[in-house]
């Protein structure tokens, strides 16, 4: 069994969350989805420890009331798209206070990869939305969390763009990070491990995305929309021409047209 | 009304282009932010930018930008206001716009995107994200422009949201006989709902034309970076790899009868 790394008990938060409960397992890649206003942005901040009354949030079965909010946010990184504050003008200046003798491998690939090479001599001002989440990204992994929380970050790329941060989630992932990713857009949860919907402030449904993914009209009806190949997955489905769902549209015309 | 740039300069390149009246024009390219401003009148480049065949020029550039509503892609939250109606007297005073009922014309805009007065007295940081990009067309709205261009209007909006928004600017189109410029990384929206399409790519135009022409050349699509429409993709391969005759289609239901057929 899987050990619990984070959980919120009995959370009621404005309007928006009355008695809810979650918990998350360690090393895990988990998507959040769900309708607009069914509190997705406020779960995250809830998670960061952003005004959550540390009594309701445990963090390895510790709450934070006796882990303290300081060794939580050392533990713990979030990036909400363009929320941060530069001290620096320059990404490099920046960088500086982020780097040291440890962090200089992750530094080096996460660079190479995010391809920000070309950006440290730039102006921070200067830079486009999607290099400046990009940095919010590279800043939140050079320092090792154990948890990594993103709030909507597929919104911003295009889908081969979005694919190419995933692969780097996964590599982190692979070294024990756990990841929480909110998104509205439902084929984005397939790269995930764990899909869990929310709808009228509560969970709706969770599972495997697939799992999630084929209750097709519980997902319709709170208007989320599915992923073209899966929808048409179902739907043929339905007039017996698939057998079971295909992600792949290439194997879905061979499959069809054998 | 119309658009027309005969040899204009951006970023030094020229355009040509033309948007026709009362269409949904739908543009797709990454970094358009700057040349939806240019087509905003945020500036006046050099080159030749005529509005419905009136050449616009530094002396009658403010008569023209009073005609062109442009909503960016983020929700600007400006500190010193509270309010909705703040933010439209706001915007009222920065367009130097004067009403004889103020309140009318502001009520009037709410109503239009589907908002009621009620709206006027919400605090603006508490609204939802769809129901800010409703005020941002409603506040868009209030000069009564003839132009509307929208940056991504459908981002982080779920699909109720987002038939919401495309049904509003319809109606802007059929009702109000609007010009809508709409800018969505979104293929498969544009190529439901818009009648002419522009992929942008390097800073330039390189396609215009009906979507039906222009998303069907998937492959000059895929060789150069833009997203085919999934329902498209689909089609596309089911006849290069099997040779099946389907037709291209807008709605899943008529793709399923048509694999259907041909099984």
């Amino acid at each position: 069994m899987q050990e619990k790394i984070l959980e919120l008990k009995n959370l009621s938060y404005l309007n928006i969350f009355n008695h809810f409960n979650i918990k998350f397992t360690k090393n895990t890649f988990y998507a959040i989805s769900g309708p607009n206003n069914c509190g997705k942005t406020s779960l995250i901040r809830i998670l960061s420890g952003q005004n959550t009354p540390l009594n309701i949030l445990f963090f390895n079965n510790v709450s934070l009331e006796e882990y303290k909010l300081d060794n939580y946010y050392q533990q713990v990184k979030t990036v909400i798209p363009l929320e941060i504050y530069f001290q620096h003008k320059k990404l490099e200046d920046e960088l500086m206070l982020y780097l040291s003798s440890e962090n200089k491998e992750i530094y080096t690939y996460l660079m190479r990869k995010l391809k920000l090479r070309s950006y440290n001599k730039s102006l921070l001002t200067n830079l486009s939305k999607k290099i400046i989440i990009k940095i919010q990204l590279l800043l939140a992994l050079l320092t090792s969390p154990k948890i990594l929380l993103l709030d909507s970050l597929d919104s911003y790329f295009t889908h081969e763009e979005f694919n190419e941060i995933i692969e780097i989630l996964k590599y982190f992932q692979l070294k024990g990070l756990t990841i929480i990713m909110t998104t509205n857009n439902l084929s984005t949860t397939l790269k995930t491990d764990y899909l869990i919907v929310l709808s009228n402030n509560s969970i709706l449904l969770e599972g495997t995305p697939l799992e999630v993914l084929k209750k097709d009209n519980i997902l319709n009806k709170i208007g989320l929309e599915l992923p073209f190949i899966i929808d048409l997955s179902i739907k043929l489905s339905d007039y017996d021409l698939l057998n079971e769902i295909e992600l792949n549209m290439e194997n879905m015309v061979n499959t069809l047209w054998k | 009304m119309e658009i027309t740039l005969k040899k204009y300069i951006y970023k030094n390149k020229e355009i040509n282009l033309t948007i026709n009246n009362n269409l949904i024009t739908g543009i797709i390219g990454n970094s358009i932010e700057d040349f939806l401003a240019l087509l905003s009148l945020s500036t006046l480049s050099k080159g030749t930018y005529l509005f419905n065949e009136n050449k616009v020029t530094k002396e009658n550039i403010n008569v023209f930008q009073k005609r062109i509503s442009y909503i960016k892609e983020d929700i600007t939250i400006l500190p010193f206001l509270t309010t909705v109606k703040d933010y439209f007297l706001y915007e009222i005073k920065n367009k130097n716009l004067i009403f004889k009922n103020l309140i009318k014309k502001i009520t009037d805009s709410l109503k239009i995107v589907g908002l009621s007065a009620n709206y006027l007295e919400r605090n603006y940081i508490t609204l939802s994200t769809s129901e800010k990009k409703l005020i941002s067309l409603a506040l868009a709205l209030i000069n009564n422009p003839t132009i509307i261009i929208i940056n991504e209007p459908f981002k982080n909006m779920d699909l109720k949201n987002e038939k919401k928004i495309i049904n509003l600017l319809i109606k802007l189109k059929d009702q109000y006989q609007k010009t809508i410029i709409l800018a969505s990384s979104n293929s498969n929206v544009l190529y439901k709902y818009t009648t002419e399409v522009i992929l942008f790519k390097n800073d330039e135009i390189f396609f215009k034309g009906p979507p039906t022409e222009i998303f069907f050349q998937v492959e000059k699509l895929k060789n150069n970076d833009f997203a085919v429409p999934e329902i498209i993709e689909f089609t596309y391969l089911a006849k290069k790899l099997k040779n099946v005759k389907l037709d291209y289609h807008k709605d899943i239901r008529d793709i399923i009868k048509d694999i259907y057929k041909h099984i």
